[in-house]
């Protein structure tokens, strides 16, 4: 019974691995933006798969896109994709999953609970994405900060509320 | 009634999916479109309906070009495509029909009014609060013809309404696409499989290579359909031999 | 100069993946901690092999325009200062140009490197040596590793085909009049990852079928001793 409920969850989160890199590609325009939707899918991962097999299907997506493999946006990405300006977001969204998963597993799956989990991985990935890009840019605080995190504010509140229904509706389907 | 003048379609990758269409289409036809996978037919039904531009050639939905009024053309002609599941929208089947008139912004009374109406029309009213994902083939075919027939399009276009089904699922397709005909509605729809409707069809139009190489009634084709790759109906090969 | 030679591409090919991702490693951490004399020699290096391997220039063009807008932030942020306060003013700076032009230069170096590897390994061997890797770290079965990329990769394309035919169906409905964007974020992901996990369902049920486990020895990497 073990053995069988590993391999499903490893085929989810293998499901959510690529799901994060295809998030970089698909987009829900917004009026005239274009909203990207892969950290909507880390928040699912996270809510849905917990902190374990969130952790790793994210840890895949990296890896296989570290590698080289093409699961980046933007053709072969490889080391230099994290060497880069973004490199610090993708790499928040390990310990932002992990928290997520953490949070949902240990308190009452209420609404609430879901939400406060979901904020504190945003926060995660931009605490870690924003002093990359400062690192790299040699932006000060104050401009990093505009740069790499308010704009992208409102559409993170609209994923945390759409995630909300998502993971109701399919916490029966994904047995586990 | 629907005007195709010489459309022509290449896509990005340099696949001539349609060279040179040119069909009108009137009120109340019942067209079978027939030709072998990749032959252009799901090409043809997507211009149909706007999700993709052509290259050359323009289309007219009475009288009015398609890329003039997008909303427009969605409405009048409806698309069910093959795959039934990636049509599926809503939690539930009722839901699932209401997903168009809402996105057109009815009121609920109308809503309710066409969902009832359209679940009536394909015999799905008695799953109305059943999951789509528990549904048979056959019904979950019905179930996309029904979140279609809820927009009320006077034409309805269906992009191989019989694959993978078992024969009740043929059966029922088969008379609700007849009923919704009856009740004057313009039907085209794509097979490669003559046999399911050959009863019920007046013209055929066969497709090769992303070109219109026949188009005529029915009866008078169905001993030449064989070069466009399409099978024949059991019972013209029965009468032949 | 090179050109006369027989490509060494052949050979590069067959030559273990380990011992190539091996080297990689070694030189993505050279790129990135070596001072100016080191990325000259390595620039060296990497042109010599790119001579020799020769690389189809259409694959590199799609990476080179990601790449170049990254360098262009980067470079452009570094060397001039934009003041928000009015009047506007910018103001160039010369050492941190030339910092800037250090990260553009390493940045490129990792990418042409990255190339290199991708153009003489298959995709299958880079698992192999992914999985050979994830071997001596406790905790990480490296079975999983590899099955979980290649299954990554295998879902990949069908999501993609997926949430191309979702939505074509709910264009053709009229989705566009909604303005609500949860209600465009919630109804586009839904039958995605319904329909994903369900095939996801069944393909855990194939592998589980198929008698798969983690405790075999992992195809690819034992057979090339
Ligand atoms: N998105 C696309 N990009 C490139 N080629 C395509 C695309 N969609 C379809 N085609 C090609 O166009 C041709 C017609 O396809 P299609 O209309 O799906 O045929 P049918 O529905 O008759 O089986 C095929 O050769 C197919 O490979
Ligand atoms: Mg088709």
């Amino acid at each position: 019974m073990k053995s069988t409920s590993q391999i499903r969850m490893m085929a989810y989160a293998s499901l959510f691995a690529a799901l994060i890199a295809a998030g970089a590609f698909l987009a829900i325009p917004i009026g005239v933006v274009p909203i990207v939707l892969q950290n909507l899918f880390v928040f699912l991962a996270g809510l849905l798969l917990g902190k374990r097999w969130g952790l790793w299907s994210v840890a895949i997506y990296l890896l296989t896109g570290a590698v080289g493999l093409p699961v980046f946006a933007g053709g072969a990405g490889g080391i230099a994709r994290f060497a880069g300006p973004t490199g610090g977001y993708l790499l928040g969204y390990l310990p932002a999953v992990w928290l997520i998963g953490w949070i949902s597993e240990n308190t009452r799956k209420t609404p609430s609970f879901q939400v406060a989990a979901m904020i504190a991985g945003s926060l995660v990935v931009y605490a870690c994405g924003v002093s990359w890009l400062k690192t790299v840019t040699h932006m000060s605080w104050h401009k990093a900060i505009v740069a790499g995190c308010y704009p992208f504010i409102p559409g993170d509140a609209l994923k945390i509320a759409a995630a909300i229904p998502i993971a109701r509706a399919l916490k029966g389907i994904v047995r586990k | 009634m629907i005007e195709i003048r010489s459309l022509s379609h290449r896509f990005p990758d340099g696949t001539q999916g349609l060279e040179d269409i040119s069909l009108t289409i009137r009120s109340g036809e019942f067209v079978v479109i027939a030709g072998c996978n990749g032959s252009g037919k799901t090409t043809l039904f997507r211009h149909l309906n706007g999700l993709l531009k052509p290259d050359a050639g323009d289309i007219l939905i009475d009288g009015i070009p398609v890329a003039a009024d997008i909303l427009r053309a969605r409405q009048r002609v409806g698309l069910v495509f093959q795959d039934a599941d990636s049509q599926i929208v809503g939690e539930t089947v009722y839901a699932d029909v209401a997903f168009g008139p809402e996105n057109l912004c009815l009121s609920p009374d109308e809503i309710r009014r066409r969902v009832t109406i359209a679940l009536n029309l394909v015999g799905l009213e008695h799953l109305a609060d059943q999951r789509p994902h528990r549904l048979s083939g056959g019904e979950k075919r019905r179930l996309a013809i029904a979140g279609i027939l809820a927009m009320e399009s006077p034409i309805l276009v269906l992009d191989e309404p019989f694959s993978n089904l078992d024969y009740p699922g043929i059966l029922q397709v088969q008379s609700c696409i007849a009923a919704l005909h009856a009740q004057g509605r313009t039907i085209i729809l794509s097979t490669h499989d003559l046999d399911k409707v050959a009863g019920y069809a007046s013209r055929l139009i066969l497709m090769r290579q992303g070109r219109v190489i026949q188009d005529g009634p029915l009866e008078a084709l169905l001993q030449n359909v064989e070069a466009a790759g399409v099978k024949m109906p059991c019972r013209c090969v029965m009468k032949r031999r | 100069m090179f050109s006369e030679h027989a490509s060494i591409k052949p050979f590069a090919s067959r030559m273990d993946a380990r011992i190539k991702i091996f080297c990689m490693i070694l030189a993505s951490v050279a790129v990135i901690l070596g001072n100016r004399a080191v990325l000259v020699a390595l620039s060296g290096g990497c042109l010599i092999l790119w001579s020799l391997i020769r690389i189809q220039v259409r694959h590199v063009f799609r990476s080179m325009i990601c790449l170049g807008a990254m360098l262009g932030v980067i470079f452009l942020t570094r060397s001039l200062t934009l003041s928000f306060s009015w009047p506007l003013a910018i103001s160039w700076d010369a050492a941190g140009a030339t910092d800037g032009l250090m990260t553009c230069w390493r940045l490129i170096l990792l990418m042409f490197f990255g190339l290199l590897w991708l153009a003489v390994t298959s995709h299958a061997d880079i698992r192999a040596a992914v999985a050979w890797l994830c071997k001596p770290v406790p905790g990480i079965p490296e079975k999983r590793v590899a099955t979980m990329m290649s299954l990554t990769l295998r879902f990949l394309p069908l999501i993609m085909d997926q949430a191309a035919a979702t939505s074509e169906a709910q264009q053709s409905r009229c989705i566009q009049n909604r303005r609500n964007p949860i209600y465009r974020f919630t109804k586009f992901s839904m039958p995605l990852l319904c329909r994903t996990l369900e095939t996801a369902d069944r393909l855990a049920d194939a592998m589980e079928s198929r008698c798969y486990s983690e405790n075999y020895r992992t195809p690819g990497t034992e057979n090339r001793k």
